[in-house]
């Protein structure tokens, strides 16, 4: 099976016809046009609710989620029936990629914040990846995103409070998914952190008591970063934007765009003329 | 199944349960507040020993209450003369809380007297609790 468009799809769900635009995934964004084009004609939207298991942990992912809004969750599945978020994806990344080499996941992915997601064929995509070098690029630096944030939360769920894993993880859902308000029950928080609700329900009373949340039922609303940031712990800091693999991968695609904010604008006029 | 409800006192003040959780039994709730004690006081050991978790039944009746202190892992290694005399003041901090509120409680009341002597307005409840 080749890239060139052999791939049949079903009347019923057609291929997505638009790749950029004001809501597009990020990391989908960040590829050349070339890359862009490649991977085009494979692309579908589809919308997921929240709850939504999009793939069991031991299977291989049989498709890859990019989310144009809300968040997918990675879960590694705990004796208890609880399964513990070690990672998480928005509009900077990719889901469902571990699958690479036939091997079955780790985690279960849930749709843990309703949204519309582009998915492809897992088959498509890492065929891609072996033709074209930004595809490649953009899976290596989405599983490097994975892996760090399993990392940072492998230490935070060790060294750091329930208090701080609560602000650690509203904010970050709220810096990728670009919205102060999260939609989230304090059961599927609970579930991600594998807290009690309890807890959960104590915890959200004392932030927003404090006056860094505000917190009606199934939402959550951020009003004070400062006070999250200053109770919550370093991790945030550690997985910003910076590191967000749609923002590393438009660092590495247009190297030139970044080598020429630095000169002066005289410069460059002069350059364009030329 | 009965429904209990977990309420956590702080220095700063009671922070209420709302929607509560239903077990089968008073044990249960137990081992939950047990639970939910041993998830609050991870990694934040020092600054949680003086709050409590205060169980209320369906009725809002109080069932039992847990002082951190005396269940904090995180003191094991101290003698038992040591642990015992933190236990103590702890839960003389978590009594003196109780003794302010309640002298809160009291001056509200009586501010809540006066003003409807006056017909004016008053805080008629605080925290769930009526003071008017």
């Amino acid at each position: 099976m080749s890239i060139g468009g052999e791939m049949a799809f079903e009347a019923s769900e057609p291929p997505s016809q638009r790749i950029a635009g004001a809501r597009e995934n990020a990391l989908l964004r960040a590829l050349p046009l070339i890359a862009q084009g490649v991977l085009k004609p494979h692309l579908r939207q589809r919308e997921f609710v929240q709850g939504r298991v999009l793939w069991n942990a031991g299977d291989r992912p049989a498709q890859l989620y990019f989310p144009q809004s809300g968040l997918i969750s990675m879960r590694v599945p705990t004796t208890e029936g609880y399964g513990i978020e070690t990672g998480s994806v928005s509009r900077e990344g990719v889901a469902g990629i571990e699958g690479e080499f036939g091997s079955g996941a780790m985690t279960f992915g849930v749709v843990q914040i309703g949204g519309v997601y582009t998915t492809i064929d897992a088959e498509i995509f890492f065929q891609a990846v072996q033709q074209n070098r930004a595809i490649a690029e953009l899976a290596g630096l989405s599983r490097q995103w994975i892996l760090w944030q399993a990392q940072h939360m492998a230490a935070c769920n060790a060294a750091h409070s329930a208090e701080a894993r609560l602000g650690r993880w509203l904010l970050l859902v709220s810096d990728r998914t670009e919205n102060t308000i999260i939609p989230a029950t304090q059961e599927s928080i609970a579930d991600a952190l594998g807290l009690r609700r309890t807890t959960i329900t104590l915890l959200t009373h004392s932030l927003a008591s404090a006056g860094a949340i505000t917190n009606t039922r199934g939402k959550i609303r951020i009003r004070n970063r400062a006070l999250l940031q200053n109770g919550g712990c370093s991790c945030c800091a550690k997985l910003g934007s910076d590191n967000w693999p749609s923002n590393r991968l438009a660092a590495l695609s247009r190297p030139a765009l970044h080598q020429m904010s630095s000169i002066d604008s005289r410069d460059l006029s002069h350059q364009r003329s030329a | 199944m009965p429904r209990y409800y977990f309420n956590l006192k702080k220095r700063e003040g009671t922070l209420l349960d709302p929607d509560g959780t239903d077990l089968p039994d008073e044990a249960a709730a137990r081992k939950h507040a047990l639970q939910v004690m041993r998830e609050l006081m991870h990694n934040a050991h020092v600054r949680t020993r003086a709050w409590r978790l205060a169980v209320m039944d369906q009725d809002r009746n109080p069932c039992f209450e847990l002082l951190f202190a005396s269940h904090d892992g995180s003191m094991a290694h101290f003698t038992p003369e040591l642990r015992s005399s933190i236990e103590m003041v702890c839960r003389r901090q978590a009594s003196l809380t109780d003794t302010i509120v309640d002298v809160r409680a009291t001056m509200l009341q009586l501010r809540g007297t006066l003003a409807r002597s006056d017909g004016r307005p008053y805080v008629a409840a605080e925290n769930g609790r009526e003071c008017g």
